[in-house]
């Protein structure tokens, strides 16, 4: 029989969150230092948005706005797809094969507690192979 | 019985290419107008480098630099990796976990004949017709 592996093992629980109010800039800065490509952003404990590369590519940078004064509300990814910490790494392989997003924040009670990228995912099947 | 899967099966062949003296904004926008997140910056017929969405972010945004001034040449990565259009599908996996790139160009006989992503190695090849 295979073992399932549980979904929690695969998410990278620090999440970095940033406002609306924050620019392009900033949230670029954000995904330099901390090495990521996505910040969750957050109004209150409410996630409202989600802010990628492409996002920050597609929306600010090929229209020519500032990436200094442009804020994450105007560009932000306001549908977002959300996962719940219960489901299965294939329910989650799925998801991010059939939807066109590389990062899948993971809720908790309705509550934010990780993200789970397409490469934490590439990684976990790895392992699940051996 | 598990069918061997070969590289070519997951190879785009159409790669976007673009010059080292373009700005930051016109790769934005190819990048926009081609659904792709990673354009191959050519010196002639040779790769002289990459640049993927991550590039423009990380060295023109995060640094505060206009990405309508700033050429390719100074932010694109230099040192690209590439593969071999015989290698198996195995081998460009593991790459593409152990590696930071999501991209690989793939050469045959020395120059660029296509480009594989992570997403293309996820999906898996297209049906044949």
């Amino acid at each position: 029989m295979r073992k399932q592996r549980a979904f929690s093992m695969h998410i990278s629980r620090g999440v970095i969150v940033a406002s609306e109010k924050d620019t392009a800039k900033h949230l670029s800065k954000l995904m330099d230092d901390n090495d990521i490509g996505a910040v969750v952003i957050l109004k209150g404990e409410k996630l409202t948005g989600i802010v990628s590369e492409r996002d920050i590519v597609r929306r600010v940078v090929a229209p020519g706005l500032p990436t200094a004064t442009t804020k994450a509300e105007s560009f932000m990814t306001r549908d977002v797809v959300t996962a719940d910490f219960q489901e299965g790494l294939d329910n989650i392989y799925r998801t991010l094969c059939n939807v066109k997003f590389r990062h899948l924040p993971i809720m908790k009670d309705g509550k934010l507690v990780g993200i789970a990228s397409q490469r934490d995912v590439l990684y976990g099947l790895k392992l699940k192979k051996k | 019985m598990k069918a061997r899967l070969t590289l070519r099966g997951m190879i785009k062949r159409g790669v976007v290419t673009a010059s080292e003296e373009d700005s930051g904004r016109g790769i934005a926008l190819l990048m926009a107008k081609k659904n792709i997140g990673a354009v191959v910056i050519m010196r002639d017929k040779i790769i002289a480098g990459i640049v993927s969405e991550r590039d423009i972010v990380r060295r023109v945004c995060a640094q505060g630099k206009d990405p309508g001034r700033v050429k390719a040449k100074d932010f694109m990565t230099a040192d690209v990796i590439t593969i071999d259009a015989q290698e198996g599908s195995e081998t460009i996996f593991k790459t593409l976990c152990t590696l930071k790139f999501r991209h690989l160009p793939i050469t045959k006989g020395g120059f660029l004949a296509g480009i594989a992503s992570q997403r293309d190695i996820l999906y898996g090849p297209e049906p044949a017709e």
